[in-house]
Formats: C-alpha cells, sequence, structure tokens
C-alpha cells in the first residue's frame, strides 16, 4: 500500500523541478491565502493556466501545493486582521486576533501552523488507509452507478454552497448545458455551437473556472471599494513557549479527527469542520469563558481541523470521484485535465499517480511548516500590498493565462465571458461553484447514462434496480428535497406559535 | 465587527459563527424575477438551438442519442427558472418581502459597476494589443494605468506624495510583468507574444 506512495516521495525529493514547483507552490499558497478576498478556490482557479503545460504529476504536486498551504494562509489574515483569507478560517479569529492584539501574533501564527501539520498529515494517513478501501468496495461500479455518483456529485456541491439547494442545482444545469458545447463524444453530431467553430470545439474547463473564480472576483472585488488592508500588527516572537504549545496536542488531535471525518462526507466542508471543533473545544474545557479572548486551544482544534479536511475531502474525489468542495471539483478538473479520470480504476490503473498525490499532499505539508517557519516576517510584508495592486495583477494574470494555455485568443474571450456570468451571478446572490462542477462533470454524466441505457435497452429503470446507484439517487433527493421539507416544518411551526398570539408579530416570519 | 463569542455556550457559538459562514440572504422579488430571466435565458437560447439542429434527433440504434441530455437538462432548466419567476411575480404582485429602504436612481444603481465594467472593456482590449506591441510592453501599460487610475493618483496634491504613489506603481507594475513573465515563459515555457 505504501510503497508507491515511498517510491513517489523519493521522485519529488530527488528531482529539483517537481522539489521547485512544490515549494514554489507553497509560498504562492500561503500568500495568496493570507490574502484577503483571495479563497483558496481562487487560488487554485488562478494557478490552473499555469499547472496546463505540465505533466499530470508536476501539475497535481504543484496544486496540492497550493490547496493545502493556502488552507494555512487563510488562517494568517483571521489572525492578524481579523478577516478570514479562506472560508476554513472563519472560527480561528475568535481567538487569534485577541492573541495578535495582546502582542502574540507569532505565536498564535505558529500554534495555526504546528496545529495545520497536524491536521494535514492526520488527514492524509486516513486518505491513504481509507481511500484503497472504498476504491475496492466501488469496484464494482459500472455505468449507472458512476451516473449516479456524477448526480449526488452535483446535488451535494449545489446542497454545500450558499443559497438554496434548488437554485444550486439550476446552476449545475447551466453548467452541463455548458459541456455540452461541442461535437458529442459518442455520435460526432455537433451541439449549441450556432455555427462557430470555437464552439464547435467546445468549452475549455481552464477559462471558464478562470473567468468564473478568478476574474469574476477581481471585478466584484474592485466593485466593492473597500477601504486597504488594516495595519497589521507586529509578529512579536514567533515560537511560543513549549509550556503553551505541549497541552495543545489534545485539541490539536481531536481537530484533526473531526476535521478528516467531516471533510470527507461530501457537502460537509471545512467552515463545517472548524465550527464543529470550536464548539467541542469549548464544551470540553474547563475554562470556556477564555475562549474568545485568546486561548491557544481556540487556534489549535479548528486549524487542525481545516487542514485534515483536505484529507478528508479528497477520499470521495478520488475513489468515487465525487469532490466534497469546491477547491477538490478545481483539483478534479485539474486531473480531467490531464486525461486521469478520478474514480476506483484510478487506484487499479494508475497506482503510481495515486501514490503520487499521497506523497505530492506529504511534502506539501512539510513544506508549509519549514517555508512558514522560515519566511513568515516576509509573507506578512506581502500583506502590506495595497488590494488594487493584487488586483489588477491577477486581472492580468487571468488573461495572460487563458491566453497560454493554447496561444489562442478565443480562450481570452471564454474567459471573459464567463467573468461576466460570474459577475452577474453574484449579483443574483446565485453559487458559481455548481456551474464549473456541471462543467467538469457534464461528459462524465452524459456518457454514463447514455452507456446504462444502452446496455438496458432503453430502460430507465436501471438506474434504481441496482442498490449502490439507488442509494446515491435517493440521497440526492435527499439532499434537493431537506431543504424544502425543512423550510416547510419551521413555516408550520412559527404559524401554529404565531396563531395564539397574532398580535406579537404581525409581520411575516421570513 | 464579527461576532466573538466569549462565554457563550457552545451551541449559541456553533450558530453564531455558522452564520457568519453563510449568511442568509433575503431574496426580494425583484431579484427573484431578475433571477428567473437569467435562467430562463439560458433555456431559451438551448432550445433555439437544440429546435435548429435536426441531426440531433437522427437514428443512433440503442443509444439514446444526443438529443436526450439537452433536452433533459433544458427541461430541468424551464421548469425552475419558470417557478422561479412565477414565486417571484407572485411576491411582487402581493408586495409581500421586504422593500427597498430608499428608492435610489438607475445612475446610482449603475456606478458600483462602473470600475468592474470598464476593466472587462480594457481586458477584452489587452491580448489584440500584446498582440501588438509584446506582452512585456501590453502588460506594463495595463497594469500602470490600473494601478494609477485606482490609487486616485489624480487628486494627490503634487510633488512628495504623487512622487511617490507613481514609483510604487511603477514598480507594482515591473512586478507583475516579471512574475507572470518568469511563471508562463520560464517555469512553463508557453510562448507569449
Amino acid at each position: 500500500m505504501l510503497d508507491p506512495f515511498f517510491s513517489a516521495l523519493a521522485a519529488i525529493l530527488t528531482d529539483p523541478y517537481l522539489l521547485a514547483l512544490s515549494v514554489g507552490g507553497v509560498v504562492v499558497g500561503t500568500v495568496l491565502g493570507a490574502l484577503p478576498g483571495i479563497s483558496s478556490t481562487m487560488a487554485l482557479a488562478i494557478l490552473l493556466p499555469v499547472s496546463f503545460a505540465m505533466s499530470p504529476e508536476a501539475a497535481m504536486v504543484f496544486l496540492l501545493a497550493v490547496f493545502s498551504s493556502s488552507v494555512f494562509g487563510g488562517s494568517i489574515s483571521a489572525i492578524l486582521l481579523n478577516i478570514p483569507g479562506t472560508p476554513g478560517a472563519i472560527v480561528t479569529q475568535f481567538d487569534g486576533y485577541p492573541m495578535a492584539r495582546s502582542g502574540r501574533a507569532g505565536h498564535a501564527v505558529s500554534i495555526a501552523l504546528l496545529a495545520s501539520t497536524l491536521g494535514g498529515l492526520f488527514g492524509l494517513a486516513v486518505l491513504v488507509v481509507v481511500a484503497p478501501v472504498i476504491a475496492g468496495a466501488a469496484m464494482s461500479f459500472r455505468s449507472p452507478e458512476f451516473a449516479m455518483a456524477t448526480v449526488l456529485g452535483l446535488t451535494m456541491l449545489a446542497y454545500s454552497s450558499p443559497g438554496s439547494t434548488f437554485r444550486g442545482v439550476l446552476m449545475g444545469a447551466i453548467g452541463l448545458l455548458c459541456g455540452m458545447v461541442g461535437f458529442d463524444a459518442l455520435t460526432d453530431v455537433s451541439r449549441f455551437d450556432f455555427g462557430s467553430a470555437t464552439l464547435q470545439a467546445g468549452i475549455d474547463m481552464v477559462p471558464l473556472t478562470v473567468g468564473l473564480f478568478g476574474l469574476a472576483e477581481v471585478m466584484r472585488n474592485l466593485g466593492l471599494r473597500r477601504e486597504d488592508v488594516p495595519e497589521v500588527p507586529k509578529m512579536g516572537s514567533i515560537m511560543p513557549p513549549w509550556r503553551t504549545l505541549w497541552p495543545l496536542w489534545k485539541p490539536m488531535s481531536r481537530g484533526s479527527l473531526v476535521g478528516t471525518f467531516v471533510g470527507a462526507i461530501p457537502a460537509a466542508g471545512s467552515a463545517i469542520a472548524v465550527v464543529v471543533s470550536y464548539a467541542q473545544e469549548m464544551r470540553l474545557s474547563r475554562t470556556p469563558e477564555r475562549f474568545g479572548k485568546g486561548a491557544p486551544e481556540g487556534i489549535a482544534a479548528p486549524e487542525a481541523a481545516n487542514n485534515a479536511c483536505v484529507g478528508g475531502a479528497l477520499v470521495p474525489m478520488m475513489t468515487l470521484g465525487v469532490p466534497g468542495d469546491t477547491m477538490t471539483a478545481v483539483l478534479m478538473g485539474a486531473l480531467l485535465l490531464h486525461g486521469l479520470r478520478p474514480g476506483p480504476m484510478l487506484f487499479a490503473d494508475n497506482p503510481d499517480f495515486v501514490g503520487m498525490i499521497y506523497s505530492g499532499l506529504f511534502f506539501a505539508v512539510a513544506a508549509t511548516l519549514v517555508c512558514n517557519l522560515a519566511l513568515i516576517r516576509v509573507i506578512v510584508l506581502v500583506m502590506r500590498t495595497p488590494r488594487h495592486m493584487l488586483m489588477i495583477g491577477i486581472a492580468a494574470l487571468c488573461v495572460v493565462g487563458s491566453f497560454a494555455i493554447r496561444n489562442s485568443m478565443s480562450d481570452v474571450y471564454v474567459m471573459l465571458a464567463f467573468a461576466v456570468v460570474g459577475y452577474v451571478m453574484g449579483l443574483l446572490r446565485l453559487p458559481v461553484a455548481p456551474l464549473a462542477f456541471g462543467l467538469i462533470l457534464g461528459p462524465i454524466l452524459e456518457e454514463n447514462v447514455r452507456r446504462s441505457l444502452i446496455v438496458s435497452g432503453g430502460e430507465w429503470s436501471v438506474f434504481v434496480e441496482r442498490p449502490i446507484a439507488l442509494a446515491m439517487l435517493l440521497l440526492s433527493l435527499v439532499a434537493l428535497l431537506y431543504p424544502v421539507a425543512a423550510a416547510g416544518i419551521r413555516g408550520l411551526r412559527g404559524r401554529k406559535a404565531a396563531a395564539p398570539a397574532p398580535a406579537a408579530g404581525g409581520q411575516d416570519p421570513r | 465587527m464579527p461576532p466573538t463569542p466569549g462565554a457563550a455556550e457552545p451551541e449559541q457559538a456553533v450558530a453564531v459563527a455558522l452564520d457568519a459562514a453563510a449568511p442568509e440572504e433575503v431574496n426580494t422579488p425583484a431579484r427573484d424575477v431578475a433571477v428567473g430571466l437569467f435562467i430562463l435565458a439560458w433555456a431559451v437560447v438551448g432550445w433555439i438551438s437544440v429546435a435548429g439542429n435536426s441531426r440531433l434527433f437522427g437514428d443512433f440504434g440503442r443509444d439514446p442519442g444526443p438529443a436526450l441530455m439537452p433536452v433533459v437538462v433544458l427541461a430541468i432548466l424551464s421548469a425552475g427558472g419558470l417557478a422561479i419567476l412565477a414565486t417571484a411575480i407572485v411576491r411582487l404582485v402581493r408586495g409581500a418581502g421586504p422593500q427597498p429602504a430608499e428608492r435610489t436612481t438607475f445612475g446610482a444603481r449603475l456606478r458600483p459597476h462602473l470600475v468592474p465594467a470598464t476593466l472587462l472593456v480594457t481586458l477584452a482590449v489587452y491580448p489584440t494589443v500584446m498582440h501588438a506591441i509584446g506582452y512585456a510592453a501590453a502588460t506594463a501599460v495595463f497594469v500602470l494605468g490600473w494601478i494609477l487610475a485606482l490609487s486616485g493618483w489624480r487628486y494627490l496634491p503634487h510633488g512628495r506624495a504623487r512622487l511617490l504613489a507613481a514609483v510604487a506603481a511603477v514598480g507594482a507594475t515591473a512586478a507583475v510583468v516579471a512574475i507572470l513573465y518568469t511563471s508562463f515563459v520560464v517555469v512553463i515555457r508557453a510562448p507569449l507574444p
């Protein structure tokens, strides 16, 4: 089980190119994650074109380094500026910022760093142990199961996106539609091309992702006209004393555990994992009143949890092709881009590549620790860059990146078009992640649905006769109908409660 | 200020933090009308393309054919878009839902989108300029122009403040040009004009 892991790790350590990519990815990822206004998803999206020309192994090593380090980077701005850089850092600021205000910013960042390292390693260990088991169990998957796994993934991502699940699914449908543009793989009939040669080639995932998650976000940021980054407090000493660190091993371990398992549930995501682990630490603490005023446990547990989520979220993505959140969806897109389809067959056909993913993540976690211990003061300096300079730099990156994919202007225009779509969707409060995911998964879904129907002779019952396919279909329906049912029940209760005392509140509870 | 849980109960802290993570958006009927129209626009464009493509409905033997998925997805989109639009119109007619606190003029509502729209236009021209005068020059012009415009350079007093802002802008421009050149041309060897 571990042989491919060690041989891949040796490959990274002995190849200066891979080594430089991973370390470079870690530095870039930490800085991007630390900058408010740039999430892990945006960091991955704008760097996707850079990874396009690389070999699949190099691309994964690079993107995993960006992914894993940006999750830690998010906590730097949470601690120093009281603004979470990434969704996974939302609770780190509760105790991190008070610590920074009291002159212990360096200590808070180091605690977050050590917790992230431990969490990241724990998540990775679970991934290494659990993924082959799930992949083995999924070896019996055939077209109907793959089709339903795709439906499940799409629904789960819609469920986890902000706003209603129903709207998320509709955005996923728009993504599916975009994925159908161009020649149909089975029959070579061109669809939705409107007579344009550019559209016949299909809508490529990279410019779409760059536009939706990169440039649209830049446009939104520039439209906000927020004031520039507030004053960054002094770091103070970096390493906290041993007596502060040692008692934190328990919160860190608990956080890692929570993070891995919550992360592995599609749709749960790191934001939920950190909240659960923070609440758990408060409940277990003998002095819960210290929380919110600079308690080190309040940093250690959630930080371990959000980095453990990385490994956890990779489990369903790699074994079933169901990404747990937007970041893993982009990673999965990168895999597909390089002709590698995540799922049980990846483990059977490409064990070396799977080993490369494990060791890439391992090295990224280790490099995040080393680079940040050495460079944290420099990274904090970069955070003082005015926001507008940063945003214009990213805008240039989006254009140059989309152009560089194939040296084609049409990719730039596709990117710009989807930046507009993403910007408008932001104004309409619609989630963009399902759209990107619909495009990524659309071809897989269609291929498997049609293949299932070919085998079954056109019988749609093929999707409900096979127990695993049925289970996934039912889960999707639950995710879709649960919010509706919950709202209905809430409405009924609200009406009952309001009925005896109508004078108390004449207004609609909504 | 983000909420600090302090000595609150863990359950409360969870609720507060979850709210911070996913703020509950109130969908105004007017915005929902726009959402419905946005979704229906995709559906209409899709249906037009499907209707004009006779090859989609040929005989493909046991394969359900290339029309199956488009029709299913377009049906879902149309139904969903119509449902959102219909509910929004009903709410609009009934006057339910929160009303905007104050009426704003069309111009005032458009103003926040001015900078993003201008950025988009310049970005659309940028690759063409890149072809004409080369990557480095085009990027330098684009980045420097925008940084100076956004830093409010025009409004700074003459003398030291302007000089400092200009030096910072030139430095940032040089950094952007160099970083992009290194990542694309040196690292991944993608040819830029």
